[in-house]
């Protein structure tokens, strides 16, 4: 493996240190494939749009005397903030982010609890039982929330059937739908951080609570609510930020009063700006998306 | 173990019905006859059959396929190598810059990597004629999203596993790159690969917490300004002269008397007051560090 190694090593260049070459192949790799295209995207904020190809003005140029130029244009910038949609979809997004989190965390937490306290040899089963959604496509699990909430799906037609209401409730397409295809898919992300946090908690503490007199209300708030704010931070965090950049589940199970940043984005990106020339087909649009 | 009550079985229960239960539908009604996709109008196997028989369907779950298994040994490559530089080069050039590019995925909507990497994929087209869209700009992009999952796993296994395994590797212990690399790709690396989705979730003691540092790092400056407005003054704790709501510290770390910040040139005293603790400012060797007689150090820190 070492002549292997060592193989590897041996470019146009000479030899590089092992070092030097452990570092730089992903540094590389991050550099041209991570921040080169967000320098891509801070040039084309800059430059204005035009009909042509490409669809915006070169940020540099070259003026009548054969000087450099820098064209600036921070209009798309002032644009942002002018156009009233982009605030109120942005902050629409970030409500939505909030309470998903939140209703993931009240969902989550107990669940997590559980699996914590659950006896040893049945830890790991659970655990992976949260985990196994993840092995279905991202894309048939929102298309079989479709199926369960339309108009005559299969929550409605089972409401129906026990008697509980007359007409079919109108859940699809509504901000309803969005929030519970967002909590749905992004529960796991809770539930795992809290329980590596809950797991590695003493019991013995609750004991000591509980033989100093306290009710086990007041213990879970006073011992285990504070122990676990770790796993709850993390878990936040790991389903808000993702959630407030999320388009699909918006664009799929959304309506037109549910308005996302992520799916602006889409939009204005692939609509309006950019062009038509770029837009990928649908199949491929399904089969990026699908692997996530 | 102790008692746990009903309320908690119920909860995993219920939560575990609402994961499973558009999954399960999916699957009972993949046996449905009818064309309507919620209508139940008997059992058949007639949708898988037409599968069988959709090409198109085949041809793109093979392509499935190869995007995901290409995708997932580049990730596996760039992801191990990028962990095992975080976790065992602590000083090179621009390393934050790097750690910082590894993490940034974990935390970034994935539409805008992908809108930027597209633009990227046009611009190099049109500069040297590659990569041409399409299964090699798909997999480009699946190596830069996912390499950061792996590279949070490969880190936090490498933080607790003992660095003197690594001798044993190779010859001498100044060569890390090619000593270390078959060791660690049999050691960990085949084990991120087999059970990569596996590990990063069901692990996520570390990369929870990687997470909420690099976050945490990124609002630090933010939270200890807003913090540090609303700190209350401790009785007795004050040093006549300057701020008032800064605790006295005048020992330093070895107990001998500190100059008045103010009388020592500096503008504002070296700590901010985070609720009751204080959290002293990275100083460099030099002459802030000489005058207040403390060592030199590269991140806030809660001793002095």
């Amino acid at each position: 493996m070492n002549a292997l190694a060592r193989l590897i090593q041996r470019t146009p260049f000479g030899r590089i240190p092992g070092r030097a070459f452990v570092i730089g192949a992903p540094y590389l790799w991050l550099i041209v494939f991570f921040l080169v295209p967000f320098a891509v995207v801070l040039k084309i904020s800059f430059s204005t749009s035009v009909v042509a190809i490409p669809p915006y003005e070169p940020l540099f140029g070259t003026g009548d005397d054969g000087s450099w130029t820098l064209n600036l244009h921070p209009e798309n910038y002032t644009y942002l903030f002018s156009d009233l949609q982009y605030v109120i979809a942005y902050l629409s997004s970030v409500r939505n982010a909030a309470v998903t989190a939140i209703a993931c965390l009240l969902i989550g937490y107990p669940m997590a609890y559980c699996i914590a306290r659950a006896k040893p040899q049945w830890r790991a089963p659970l655990l992976m039982l949260v985990v196994m959604p993840f092995w279905t496509s991202f894309l048939i699990r929102v298309y079989a929330w479709i199926g369960i909430l339309k108009q005559n799906g299969l929550l409605n037609n089972f409401l129906i059937w026990l008697g509980v209401i007359d007409q079919p409730l109108n859940i699809m397409n509504t901000q309803t739908s969005v929030y519970i295809g967002m909590i749905y898919a992004y529960l796991p992300f809770m539930i795992l951080p809290l329980y590596s946090t809950l797991e590695k908690m003493d019991i013995s503490l609750l004991e000591a609570a509980s033989d100093l007199g306290a009710k086990p209300v007041r213990a879970f708030l006073t011992i285990t609510l504070p122990l676990s704010m770790p796993g709850i931070i993390a878990g936040s965090l790991l389903v808000f930020i993702p959630a407030v950049g999320e388009f699909i589940i918006p664009t799929l199970l959304g309506g037109p009063d549910t308005l996302m940043i992520g799916t602006v984005l889409w939009n204005e990106f692939f609509q309006n700006r950019i062009g038509r020339s770029l837009r990928p087909s649908r199949w491929h649009w399904s089969c990026c998306w699908s692997c996530r | 173990m102790t008692r746990t009550g009903w309320f908690l079985p119920t909860a995993l229960v219920l939560g575990l019905l609402f994961l499973y239960g558009p999954i399960v539908s999916v699957v009972v009604y993949s046996f449905n006859e009818s064309t309507l996709v919620t209508v139940w109008s008997g059992f058949s196997t007639k949708w898988y059959d037409a599968l069988l028989q959709d090409d198109a369907i085949l041809s793109a779950a093979k392509l499935s396929l190869i995007i995901a298994m290409s995708s997932a040994t580049g990730a596996l490559v760039i992801g191990t190598l990028s962990g095992y530089v975080l976790a065992r080069f602590r000083r090179f050039a621009g390393r934050t810059l790097f750690a910082g590019m590894v993490m940034a995925p974990l935390v970034m909507p994935e539409i805008i990597l992908g809108i930027s990497l597209l633009l990227l994929f046009v611009g190099l087209q049109e500069l040297i004629g590659w990569p041409a869209r399409g299964m090699q700009t798909i997999i480009i992009a699946h190596i830069t999203f996912t390499a950061a999952f792996v590279a949070v796993v490969v880190q936090s296994r490498l933080v607790d596993t003992d660095i003197s395994v690594e001798g044993s590797g190779g010859g001498s212990g100044r060569q890390a790159g090619p000593s270390l690399l078959p060791d660690h790709l049999a050691a960990d690396g085949a084990g991120a690969a087999g059970r990569l989705a596996a590990r990063v979730l069901a692990q996520p003691r570390r990369s929870g917490h990687d997470l909420f540092r690099l976050r945490t790092g990124l609002d630090h400056a933010a939270a200890a300004d807003l913090l540090e407005g609303q700190a209350r003054p401790q009785s007795g704790d004050q040093r006549p002269g300057h701020g008032g709501h800064h605790p006295r510290v005048d020992r330093d770390f070895r107990g001998r008397d500190l100059p008045d910040p103010e009388a020592a040139g500096l503008t504002r005293p070296p700590w901010r007051v985070i609720g009751e603790r204080r959290l002293f400012a990275p100083c460099r060797a030099g002459s802030a560090a000489r005058s207040m007689r403390r060592p030199p150090c590269r991140r806030w820190r809660s001793r002095y």
